[in-house]
């Protein structure tokens, strides 16, 4: 059963010389409980792909100009803002890299999670506080009774995002919008973070769409992984046939520029040149200048999507022979 | 290899304020007592978490942080009882490359300025042949002479760390501390600066101190390997036997909270619980034992002690002092 499903979906912001595209006609589709990856680089459009599901574009600056977003069926890009609030937080929650900006500075830990739970359901303050005490127990975090009264400050960045999940999961919604959650995190404490979401998720059924730039943190979380690349997906599929048979030339660079831990491989390779800002990009396919394969064709022509089977589709001109898919192209 | 750097015992500790009735005072330790030797061409990584002292003990051997005690011998001469003008000189040998590019440069300053300060205050170059330097480096580090005039925020991310070591190298040092240099760029322009770095090292003969969070860049460029926990060294060795076979039980479990870029590798992990402590009030005995799953009595009361456990690798941990002692 499809939960979320995202149809050509393109988002344009204001620019000083008109508006400027940065994402471009991408469609993806999540199960329930499943979990996906979008990941890509600086300016790929990743994370405004992840805000636009929330509705959480800034409305003065940035549009939806084309394609839907429906939860089970139901588009959300038609709803009013009064229906989306009560999308929010009940169906769809989120968390983000920096728990601190996310968190109000001025209110106790205890205040912020009854009240998140309050604003989804008819409990009492005191019902809200017990629940929330179990809800910070849950998460992993000691002395809850305790924690209830401390501010955000008084946390570290590790124990921050437990109480951001803790809230997040408050009103166990169908899906879970995880923006680059370990990114801030050390390494010891990221392994932590990503136990306790595998854990709750498995729980609670939760599907997860997990934004990030770190292709490790894709291989050991996610089912399935889209690589956006300059606004557009460019590839994608099942984790682990993308990561063993890479077709698109970026997503196999990007895969050689990390530096593998294990294995004797010693080589790193380097995508050259850099991603083109969303206001020159180039008419045909945007990877076409840093590409090791390039053809005279990819300058001009922007490419299909090719299918592999299995929902591995890869928009590529290498493939040319192969049946279109509407759907990502 | 000859030893281009020798530091024993290097601390750097902080007085806590007092707190207003009396509470607090004391020290935090942000460097407690590290010695390690760093051959000529040789790259040592420093790898820890937040609050390990990775960054300080990298600051304090250039003196940009002063130490509270110990020695760090560059060439073979005691440098940190040097006086400002002798420390002015000694900076064209040994310079430092920061982690954010976009905090580290001007932005009201061009990157011909930017790159031509070092040049005026240890050098006094000619203007020309300042200018002719410049534009040198700049093809150097993989940039053009357009490059500059142009202004930091005009550059990329990459960019700008090309400028952060076109600027360290400018002086042409012979020994450079790189702290955390791509942490703060995406995946394919990690590469490229990891791949420059090796072949400035090669083409100039430099010695690095790569401080990084990140062990898998760490275990690509680097022929040694020192693991920091709470200001201290806990653990050092040659890259590959240290990632190999690691010794301390901090050092294994670093090693497998790394999430790996293949999913058909998911790994048995390790994982630590809770956090690391605040170097404000460290535990007892060896700092690690609060999260150490291999933790026994004698590790909440007794200080490990650093020994040297074969050739070339040297670890803190109790687990280490019982084997020697059985063998002998």
């Amino acid at each position: 059963m499809t939960l979320l499903s995202i149809d050509n979906l393109a988002i344009e912001f204001a620019g000083p010389s008109g508006p400027v595209r940065v994402v471009d006609g991408i469609s993806l589709s999540l199960g329930e409980g499943e979990t996906l990856g979008i990941v890509g680089e600086s300016g790929s459009g990743k994370s405004v792909t992840s805000l636009s599901v929330m509705r959480l574009l800034p409305e003065d600056q940035a549009a939806i100009v084309q394609g839907d977003i429906r939860l089970r069926g139901q588009s959300l890009v038609r709803l009013s803002e009064a229906e989306m609030r009560k999308v929010r937080g009940n169906r769809i929650a989120m968390i983000f890299q920096e728990p601190m900006t996310a968190l109000n500075p001025v209110f106790k830990i205890g205040r912020q999670l009854t009240e998140a739970i309050r604003q989804h359901s008819r409990k009492s303050k005191r019902e809200a506080r017990k629940e929330a005490i179990e809800l910070l127990g849950h998460v992993g975090i000691p002395l809850p009774e305790q924690i209830v009264n401390v501010y955000p400050h008084q946390l570290s960045g590790g124990m921050r995002q437990r109480v951001m999940i803790a809230m997040a999961m408050a009103c166990d919604p169908e899906l879970l919008i995880a923006d680059e959650p370990t990114t801030a995190l050390d390494v010891t404490i990221q392994a932590q973070i990503l136990d306790l979401m595998r854990k709750l998720q498995r729980e609670r059924g939760t599907a997860m769409l997990l934004i990030t730039h770190d292709l490790g943190v894709v291989a050991e979380t996610c089912d399935r992984v889209s690589v956006m690349y300059a606004g557009q997906i460019v590839e994608q599929g099942d984790v682990k046939t993308v990561f063993r048979e890479p077709k698109h030339p970026y997503t196999a660079g990007l895969l050689k520029s990390v530096p593998q831990f294990t294995g004797e491989g010693k080589e790193l390779h380097s995508i050259a040149g850099q991603v083109p800002h969303p206001s020159e990009f180039p008419a045909g396919c945007r990877f076409a200048s840093r590409c090791p394969s390039r053809m005279d064709v990819c300058e001009k022509v922007d490419p299909a999507a090719y299918d592999f089977g299995d929902g591995h589709r890869c928009k590529c001109h290498l493939y040319g022979g192969r049946e279109t898919n509407a759907g990502l192209a | 290899m000859p030893a281009l750097l020798e530091i024993r015992d290097l601390k750097k500790h902080y007085p806590l304020r007092r707190r207003l009735f009396g509470r607090g005072g004391g020290t935090a330790k942000a460097l407690d007592g590290v010695s390690l030797s760093i051959g000529q061409g040789e790259t040592f990584a420093v790898v820890g978490e937040s609050g390990s002292g990775k960054t300080t003990l990298g600051k304090t051997i250039l003196r940009l942080i002063e130490p509270t005690s110990g020695s760090v011998q560059f060439e073979g001469r005691e440098i940190t009882g040097l006086g400002a003008n002798e420390l002015r000189r000694l900076r064209t040998d040994m310079q430092i490359v920061f982690q954010d590019p976009y905090g580290s440069l001007d932005p009201r300053w061009t990157i011909g300025q930017t790159l031509e300060e070092p040049l005026r205050t240890h050098l006094r170059l000619s203007d020309e042949d300042a200018k002719g330097r410049i534009e040198r480096m700049l093809e150097v580090v993989g940039l053009s002479k357009q490059h500059a005039s142009r202004y930091p925020h005009e550059l990329s991310g990459g960019q700008r760390q090309r400028v952060g070591i076109a600027r360290a190298l400018i002086t042409e040092p012979k020994f450079v501390v790189l702290d955390e240099p791509v942490s703060a760029l995406d995946v394919s322009i990690q590469a490229q600066i990891l791949k420059l770095m090796q072949e400035l090292q090669s083409r100039l003969s430099l010695t690095y101190l790569f401080v990084s969070h990140d062990l898998s860049v760490v275990r690509y460029i680097s022929d040694r390997v020192g693991v920091m926990y709470l200001g201290k060294m806990v653990e050092t060795g040659p890259t590959a036997e240290l990632f190999e076979r690691p010794l301390h039980p901090y050092t294994r479990a670093l090693i497998s909270a790394i999430p790996e870029a293949d999913p058909a590798k998911r790994r048995e992990r390790i994982t630590l619980s809770g956090e690391v402590p605040s170097p404000r009030n460290p535990p007892s005995g060896c700092a690690f034992h609060t999260r150490c799953p291999m933790a026994r009595p004698e590790c909440r009361s007794v200080i490990p002690e650093w020994r040297q456990v074969s050739e070339n690798r040297s670890v803190a941990c109790h687990l280490y002092n019982e084997e020697s002692r059985d063998e002998s």
